[in-house]
């Protein structure tokens, strides 16, 4: 089973990568879904181009956003 | 200083090995929770569109994460753009889309993007966000689709397997 599954994603990655190497004057890839994460290091070996993908974005950004948050709330307590 | 809990709602169960490696990766110590919704894609695909329904589902899962005490919501599956935005002034907290971030990135990095898929309402939706965020910004930005439909081929024979 887990092979299989190992088999399919090997695929699903193939096939988007291969489908990054068509992929003419961009400055950058984006994946549009989660799901495609695991191919972003071969699309990027193949097409030549920075690859964003959703998730990392998103987690950074989360992780800016409620950081931001706590510094405001500190130095709101510091001065109140 | 007490870990920050992400409640992640998703509607297909592929999502979940992604975002939480990305956790791993870039904010380890962060809480998450995940909630699955899996009649969601399903449903989209089975309406065509959005419906008023679909959208007093994504409120009901976002007050839900309230509830939970969550400090943020990031919805992971990229096809419910519309139904994610319509949530965000009745919540106290933060909610991100799950392109959200990584087109701001794209907006201060590029000016030609090429924008791969393998589910093909994505296309539709994530195209529009492009724009939309493209417009607010002030920011210039081509666009270029390409969508795989193999590779959604693939995941649907994946999941048919696991149920």
């Amino acid at each position: 089973m887990q092979a299989l599954s190992e088999g399919n994603i090997e695929g699903h990655d193939a096939a988007i990568s291969e489908m990054a190497g068509q992929v003419g004057a961009c400055d950058l890839i984006c994946f549009a879904q989660f799901s495609m994460t695991s191919a972003a290091g071969q699309a990027e070996a193949r097409s030549g181009l920075p690859v964003l993908t959703t998730p990392d974005s998103a987690v950074l950004e989360l992780r800016r956003m409620l950081q931001a948050d706590d510094f405001i709330s500190s130095q709101g307590w510091i001065f109140t | 200083m007490k870990a920050p809990r992400i409640f992640l709602i998703h509607a297909t169960a592929l999502a979940i090995d992604p975002i939480t490696a990305a956790f791993a990766r870039q904010w380890p110590q962060a809480q998450i929770i995940n909630l699955l919704e899996d009649s969601l894609s399903r449903d989209l695909k089975e309406d065509g569109g959005l419906t008023e329904n679909m959208k007093a589902r994504f409120l009901t899962l976002s007050h839900y994460a309230v509830q939970s005490a969550a400090d943020a919501i990031l919805f992971t599956c990229s096809a419910f753009g519309d139904a994610i935005e319509l949530c965000k002034p009745d919540i106290a907290i933060p909610i991100l889309k799950p392109n959200e971030a990584m087109i701001n990135l794209a907006l201060t990095q590029a000016s030609r993007v090429a924008v791969l898929a393998t589910f093909e309402p994505t296309i539709k939706s994530i195209m529009a966000e492009f724009k939309h965020m493209a417009e607010r910004s002030g920011r210039a930005l081509e666009v270029v689709p390409y969508f795989c439909p193999w590779c959604n081929a693939g995941t649907e024979r994946r999941e048919h397997r696991r149920s």
